[in-house]
């Protein structure tokens, strides 16, 4: 069983998200393209992935071998039918448990070659054949995986669903915090950071979801989704303080340093990490779509957190804390002001910015004028069948 | 058009138009006008399925010999294209009998044996206006200008002479076929007489399908050939009948939408524009509403709103809209270097879609649109950062700029002028004037009216009403029995007097 369990949970091999997605950036910035594409196909090879190898090569452009595909396809064909066999086999003599390995094995080889539609069939099949919830959760994950790996957001997000669901009347903590991982991940994607940090943080005591990505990449993600989503009081309990994070975060260059120079407010070295982080960004399927917000609202908490000290401050010395030029100061903050995300006002005669105390009942009123207006109006088009 | 033999499902198709021509016959002799509306509705079915081999057949079969009607179509689609296998047509049309029957009911397979078999003879003028139309939409489909042209005149004299109220809906088709004919062969100008004085016509007999139909082509006319002012004097001088079709409805609102925008009512426009797209088709009618929406947008931004996001999101439009989208963004951002950049990338785009000129007035919007986020960054700022940062090209027309800007209330603030900067007013609290109180109000008095509205106008629900009314015919059921038992135990004393008709009492 345990032996099983592994096997599952090693396929489909996630690395090659991370390596497929680098051979798609510029070849200026990643420059060892060639050793990545060998390291692919020697994954590729080694699994015996007949169907993912024609479409990688498909998509990039590479030649198709067609010795290394036939002899792929070949033993695909044979491993299949072995396990046919092995079906039938366990169908006529053994019991429910003997038929259930033998599809979660079919199903195991059709997700490691890397084939969508079939895997996708036949873990259904096992699915309704498991009784453990352990195990039906496992099979949950393993199908969330490869939402993952072929980038199909609603099948993570249907067996997400259904992972919950089923979770939710079991006590089994150690699969509850690997799904919050799970779960996690998929908030990155989809650019919720501050959910995405609730469920990092959660589960950093008992990491346990190995098959997706490493303990270190992990701490990655949990430090950038939380330092642009908390306020200061639970970023230094729950991250600068915290002793499993800081376990692992001097492994990620300029990580703890982009923390801490925010946390004790020198802006210019958090400048300077803060450029060095984005570009690392770049190099991170999910994270890359990402990183211009990021930047942008690093930047607008970096200069909300200073300007919360003044009242008024010259913008010839609120440049030089941030060691940046003046006209760039100015653009970015009457780009930040106007768009509401800090609230100041910029007096260019004079070069000085004055800060103003947002004024919660004025901003109230405006919210109600602004959210009931709509509102009104579709109740007005209610009203019309009233006559 | 090849000859061929009649398929299956053109038989099938032949016996449709049949059951449409009595069913305009039974319209027009019952003088009940929903069969008429039932053909017309399958209209857009029916001429997909049409082809000239089902049309030549008909008209052999249903015209009679002397008509005008049946000559004129008989050379547009003569029955020699129907080949000459008569037999096996027959056995056709049996099997089609006898597997029609096999699926259907007892008590319908008399009749339909009846029905099927007769031959409708168009003696109605709706008939022949019926086959002439669906001519029409097969030569059109075929895209035979040249005869469509004459059987749409054919048509139309034939139609205004007979004057029958009937015949209104299929008047109204013919015009919009031949106000469309003539655009595409470019006789639009000549034609515009034609159309002003059937608009009259229309009017006098209360034709109000034709009403609708003829202003809508007019605007379409006039507005090819830029004649605003003249759409305008039409819209004044003429009123668009309410309970008109639909699908003129929103046309008439998208032309004087258009009207209105040149005519600078930005406000009026908007809302045509959006009422039409609100009652044009969700799916279908793409170029409409894609047209709808490209004017919606400039609108909406002419006005000084940004419209939403929603608006370039519909998967099939998308990709069209994306110029405009881009314009928006350009709008939005005050930037007007953004927005010379894609006026010129795009200009061919905007031309054909004739949203140009509308365009070109988005520069005052762009400069606007910047000035108020400069209000809401700086509390003080000189003219010629000023100049800068909205890309305009000289420092002195900012300060005539400003002043407009402050004159017509985009902004509010006061100028500097030895100084050279403007000083933007600071916001204050509303809350110390006595503006919250009343849009509170206003807001208020407006949801407490509809509540009071919703409250007059409850009504019980259907349950008990329909259990009343059972009551109420099973008693009258009753007291209809025993009038009969009363009136015939009182026949029975009479003898053979009065035979049978228990209503003689």
């Amino acid at each position: 069983m345990l032996e099983e369990e592994e096997q599952l949970k090693l396929t489909p091999r996630m690395e090659l998200i991370q390596y497929k997605f680098l051979m798609t950036l510029d070849d200026e910035i990643i420059t060892n393209k060639k050793e990545i594409k060998e390291k692919i196909l020697k994954i590729a090879v080694e699994d015996k992935m007949a169907p993912y190898y024609s479409s990688i090569c498909k998509k990039f452009g590479w030649g198709v071998d067609e010795e290394t595909l036939k002899t792929l396809k070949n033993s695909n064909a044979e491993e299949l039918k072995k396990l046919n066999e092995s079906i039938k086999n366990s169908e006529e003599n053994d019991g429910e448990s003997e038929i259930r390995k033998a599809y979660l094995a079919k199903s195991v080889f059709y997700c490691r070659i890397g084939e969508k539609e079939k895997a996708l069939e036949l873990f259904n099949e096992t699915f309704n054949k498991t009784v453990s919830i352990g195990q039906k959760v496992d099979l949950l994950m393993t199908k969330i995986r490869m939402g993952f790996f072929f980038d199909d957001i609603s099948l993570v997000e249907t067996n997400l669903t259904s992972a919950k669901v089923i979770l939710k009347k079991s006590s089994d903590w150690e699969r509850k915090n690997r799904i919050k991982v799970y779960e996690g991940y998929h908030c990155l994607k989809l650019r919720q950071f501050k959910k995405a940090a609730n469920f990092f943080l959660d589960s950093i005591a008992t990491f346990t979801a190995n098959e997706l990505f490493d303990y270190t990449k992990f701490v990655y993600y949990s430090v950038l989704s939380s330092i642009v989503s908390f306020p200061r009081t639970d970023l230094k309990k729950k991250v600068i303080d915290a002793p499993e994070i800081l376990t692992a975060i001097e492994e990620v260059p300029h990580l703890s340093e982009l923390l801490n120079s925010l946390y004790d407010c020198q802006y210019k070295d958090f400048y300077k990490h803060l450029i060095a982080i984005y570009d690392g960004m770049e190099l991170d399927k999910i994270l890359s779509e990402h990183r211009l917000f990021f930047c942008k609202q690093m930047r607008i908490i970096a200069y909300s957190q200073f300007l919360e000290a003044y009242r008024s401050v010259t913008l010839k010395s609120m440049a030089e804390t941030f060691g940046v030029s003046i006209t760039f100061l100015d653009k970015e903050l009457s780009r930040f002001i106007s768009g509401g995300k800090i609230h100041a006002k910029i007096d260019k005669v004079g070069g000085v910015v004055e800060t103003t105390r947002a004024d919660s009942r004025n901003e109230g009123y405006k919210e109600i004028i602004k959210i009931g207006d709509p509102m009104l109006n579709r109740i007005q088009k209610l009203a019309r069948i009233l006559n | 058009m090849e000859h061929t033999t009649l398929s299956s499902k053109d038989l099938i198709t032949i016996q449709d138009l049949k059951e449409h021509l009595s069913l305009l016959q039974k319209s027009v002799d019952e003088d009940e006008s929903r069969y008429l509306v039932r053909v017309l509705r399958k209209l857009s079915i029916t001429r997909r399925r049409i082809n000239p081999q089902i049309l030549a057949k008909l008209i052999e079969e249903s015209l009679k010999e002397e008509s005008k009607t049946k000559s004129l179509l008989v050379t547009i689609f003569p029955s020699t294209l129907i080949k000459e296998g008569k037999e096996e047509e027959e056995k056709k049309e049996m099997q089609i009998e006898i597997e029609k029957e096999e699926e259907e009911e007892e008590e319908d397979k008399e009749k339909k044996k009846q029905q099927r078999n007769i031959i409708i003879q168009a003696k109605y003028p709706e008939e022949k206006a019926y086959l002439q139309l669906l001519s029409l939409l097969q030569l059109c489909k075929l895209k035979d200008y040249e005869n469509a042209l004459k059987l749409c005149e054919f048509s139309i004299d034939f139609i205004e002479k007979k004057n029958r109220r009937t015949l209104d809906s299929f008047f109204s088709k013919v015009f919009f076929y031949y106000s469309r004919i003539n655009e595409i062969l470019g006789h639009s100008k000549q034609i515009r007489k034609k159309l002003l004085s059937a608009y009259r016509t229309s009017t006098l007999r209360r034709d109000v399908s034709t009403q609708a139909v003829l202003i809508n082509c007019l605007l379409r006319n006039y507005l090819q050939f830029n004649l605003y002012d003249q759409g305008d004097k039409l819209i004044s001088k003429s009123q668009f009948p309410p309970n008109s079709l639909n699908s003129q409805h929103v046309r008439y609102l998208y032309y004087l939408g258009r009207i209105k925008a040149i005519q600078l009512d930005y406000t009026e426009s908007f809302r045509c524009l959006r009422e039409a797209k609100r009652k044009a088709p969700r799916a279908g009618a793409r170029g409409f509403r894609l047209s709808v929406n490209k004017f919606l947008c400039i609108v909406q931004l002419l006005t000084g709103e940004i419209p939403e996001i929603e608006l370039f999101m519909e998967k099939d439009l998308q990709k069209y809209l994306q110029p405009y989208f881009e314009l928006t963004s350009a709008v939005r951002t005050g930037n007007l270097g953004d927005f010379k950049k894609v006026v010129l990338r795009e200009a061919k785009v905007f031309k054909e879609d004739q949203t140009y000129s509308l365009i070109l007035r988005l520069r005052q919007n762009v400069i606007k649109t910047g000035l108020k986020k400069l209000n809401s960054a700086y509390s003080r700022i000189s003219f010629e950062d000023i100049s800068k940062k909205l890309q305009l090209d000289s420092s002195d027309s900012v300060e005539s700029i400003c002043s407009k800007a402050i004159f017509d209330g985009v902004i509010d603030a006061i100028i500097n002028h030895e100084e050279k900067y403007i000083k933007f007013k600071e916001m204050g609290d509303l809350y110390s004037t006595l503006i919250p109180q009343k849009a509170f109000g206003q807001r208020i008095k407006f949801c407490l009216n509809i509540h009071n509205t919703a409250v007059k106008n409850m009504r019980f629900p259907e349950e008990l009403l329909k259990e009343q009314e059972e009551i109420d015919t099973e008693e009258g059921k009753e007291q209809l029995k025993e009038l009969e038992k009363m009136s015939t135990n009182n026949e029975e004393g009479k003898g053979d007097f009065d035979q049978g008709e228990p209503g003689n009492l």
